[in-house]
């Protein structure tokens, strides 16, 4: 926990400043290492400044800097090349969960008004449908140049990275520099991130670079992670937490990234790279605690293991850590070599974290939101506290709303800052909700602040729900979905913990039409809402789907606006 | 195809085989969460020696679906 970091990061400016001073100082160092197909490859901090310029100057000859640019797909340093060359150029990148349908990413490419894509493999063999319906794209550039099949259809323009790498390359060394001396806009939107899977529900969070920025700068400092740090990147890229909070902070401290393939091979990852730091959501501790206690169990070991915890923490504090002696098949899940795991996206158990420090792990708690780019707050390593998300951030302010204290003290916690959003895209109606009238940004969250000044969240004021694994579902577009259901006449979806509180599962409750159908009985109704509303949810995806659906033969309690009374539904 | 997956998944999140049936949900029933699924994705491949959409198995909800998938997608 004492750790000093030998070569601390410097305090960054925009992405230019980022990759510049990161590949002066780290050089030939490896920055990401991936696979590709059965080999490994590796990307230098070097690598990634001399690429970022020849295709930022390909893009800017061909016309593309300064315009918005899509980027969809499996994580890869080209993934992340095309977000910072793009950004790098006063560019809007946008990038999407490659989860979504073919029609979703067509409506917000065509929303965002973007005139290129960048993507991945999985999008190989769509590229004719997707030209159909994205008229205004006009370059499809293919990042991974190791696919076998190559879909290149008649009449759309699709480049290969590495061609575009070429011949910006070749205008570099003409002397072109228009795209290296582009100086930064820090103010002007950089970032589009829609909040949903489709363009009804989603909001488009604008971020600039100094929202990014702050947020890189921010988790610098706040975790103990130097130029020794070896990190693998496990969760889905697109998300701003895994880009700023693994990607970017990764960069501006010289660390090494492990690029995992697949959740499948999350575990085989960790063997493989032996990773000292890990940033994750909760789902991926809570998944390996239950694994650790299943296996003490089953071995009949528990009162060792416990006694176990006991005495390390009693000799911890004669200043002896034995703890990572004791506890080596608990740290061989993660590689053997693990040491400090930021955790958010989604609130954890603190009693997880206390087994985690106990086996000689440290979990920092963070909260953050896509809407402040997203770091707010992450327990600090110097002084930790378990069940906090920790002090505001650097260049952060927190505080609780007054006005919307209940008895307990608790209100809703407000954000001021460089790293909060500059609002949601064409939509002032949406952006001037979330703002205070002197700038606060409403965050949602219910939750209060220590005497030191630590942030602990109770509860949410919006109806999203959070998985653990940090993925946001939200309410209002499962129930339009299943709206269709001919047999349903209302419905609320909510979020259920489990008995242990910690797996938490979408759970429809249904008020079914039965007026609408009074030749049939009450049961007949209720069975055939079931079949309709099982096939309609196979339409989302599977992380959106309902596990439960639960019948209520009254209708829901209305307000007297009509609306129903949501948090009566449990 | 049934009993060999019941006995896999018993053995891997540590459940009674007499409490796996067909209309067992994985997700409802034994708790089973994306991370773990996509354990059990990889523990199929490498039992196959096969590769396996875990893309089309998530979308599975009981242990009869995953084992009908499995059965069709080995023929």
């Amino acid at each position: 926990m004492k750790k000093i970091k030998k070569n601390p990061p410097k305090i960054v400016s925009d992405f230019k400043e980022l990759v510049l001073t990161s590949a002066e100082k780290f050089g030939d160092k490896t920055f990401y290492e991936y696979k590709v197909g059965k080999e490994t490859k590796k990307y230098s901090y070097n690598k990634y400044l001399s690429e970022m310029n020849a295709y930022g100057t390909a893009l800017n000859a061909r016309g593309y800097i300064g315009k918005n640019i899509a980027v969809i797909g499996d994580t890869s340093p080209y993934w992340a090349l095309t977000y910072v060359t793009a950004v790098n150029g006063n560019s809007t990148i946008v990038p999407l969960d490659k989860e979504l349908s073919l029609d979703a990413v067509c409506d917000f490419i065509n929303l965002s008004e973007c005139a290129a894509i960048a993507y991945t493999g999985a999008f190989n063999g769509k590229i004719t449908t997707l030209a159909e319906k994205i008229p205004n794209v006009s370059l499809f550039i293919r990042l991974n140049s190791d696919d076998k099949e190559v879909d290149s259809p008649e009449g759309v323009n699709v480049v290969d990275i590495n061609t575009l790498i070429e011949e910006g390359q070749a205008l570099l060394d003409g002397g072109d520099a228009s795209y290296t001396s582009i100086t930064p806009d820090t103010e002007k939107c950089c970032s589009i991130l829609f909040t949903s899977g489709t363009t009804g529900t989603s909001k488009g969070v604008m971020l600039s670079q100094k929202n990014i920025i702050t947020s890189v700068n921010a988790a610098c400092e706040l975790v103990p992670f130097d130029d020794s740090a070896s990190l693998v990147s496990v969760l889905p890229i697109h998300h701003t937490y895994e880009f700023t909070c693994t990607h970017l902070a990764a960069m501006n401290i010289g660390a090494s990234v492990y690029i995992n393939p697949s959740l499948k091979y999350a575990s085989k990852s960790m063997q493989y790279y032996k990773p000292n730091g890990l940033v994750v959501v909760p789902l991926f501790l809570e998944t390996v605690h239950k694994k650790v206690w299943a296996k003490i169990n089953d071995e009949k070991i528990a009162g060792k293991v416990k006694a176990g915890m006991k005495l390390s923490n009693i000799a911890l504090k004669l200043g002896i850590d034995i703890r990572r002696r004791i506890f080596a098949d608990v740290l061989s899940a993660f590689g053997g070599n693990i040491e400090t795991i930021i955790c958010g996206g989604a609130p954890i158990q603190p009693n997880i974290i206390k087994d985690f420090n106990a086996f000689g792990i440290t979990v920092l708690e963070g909260y953050g939101i896509t809407e402040t780019a997203p770091l707010v707050s992450v327990t600090p390593y110097q002084a930790p506290k378990i069940g906090s998300v920790g002090p505001a951030a650097i260049g952060t302010q927190v505080k609780v709303d007054e006005t919307t204290l209940d008895d307990s003290g608790r209100g809703e916690l407000l954000v001021k800052g460089g790293n909060v959003m500059l609002g949601y895209y064409k939509n002032p109606e949406a952006t001037a909700e979330v703002f205070t009238e002197d700038g606060w940004f409403r965050t949602g969250d219910i939750g209060y602040i220590d005497a030191d000044g630590y942030i602990y969240i109770t509860g949410r004021k919006k109806n999203v729900i959070i998985l653990s694994n940090g993925k946001n579902v939200y309410p209002e577009e499962l129930e339009e979905n299943l709206l269709s259901c001919t047999y349903a006449k209302e419905i609320v979806v909510i979020g259920r913990r489990d008995e242990k509180g910690s797996e938490t599962s979408i759970v429809a409750v249904v008020f079914p039409d039965f007026e609408s159908h009074e030749d049939m009985s009450s049961d007949e109704v209720k069975a055939k809402a079931l079949e309709q509303l099982k096939a309609l949810n196979e339409n989302m995806p599977s992380f959106k789907q309902v596990s439960v659906f639960e019948f209520r033969d009254t209708e829901f309690e209305k307000t007297t606006t009509k609306k129903i009374k949501r948090f009566l539904v449990k | 195809m049934f009993e060999e997956l019941k006995d896999i998944i018993a053995a891997q999140y540590n459940i009674s085989p007499e409490e796996i049936t067909r209309e067992s949900d994985l997700r409802r029933d034994f708790g089973i969460n994306s991370i773990e699924l996509a354990e059990l994705v990889l523990e199929l491949e490498e039992r196959y020696d096969c590769e396996i959409d875990d893309k089309a198995i998530s979308k599975k909800s009981t242990v009869g679906e995953v084992a009908d998938y499995l059965e069709k997608e080995l023929a």
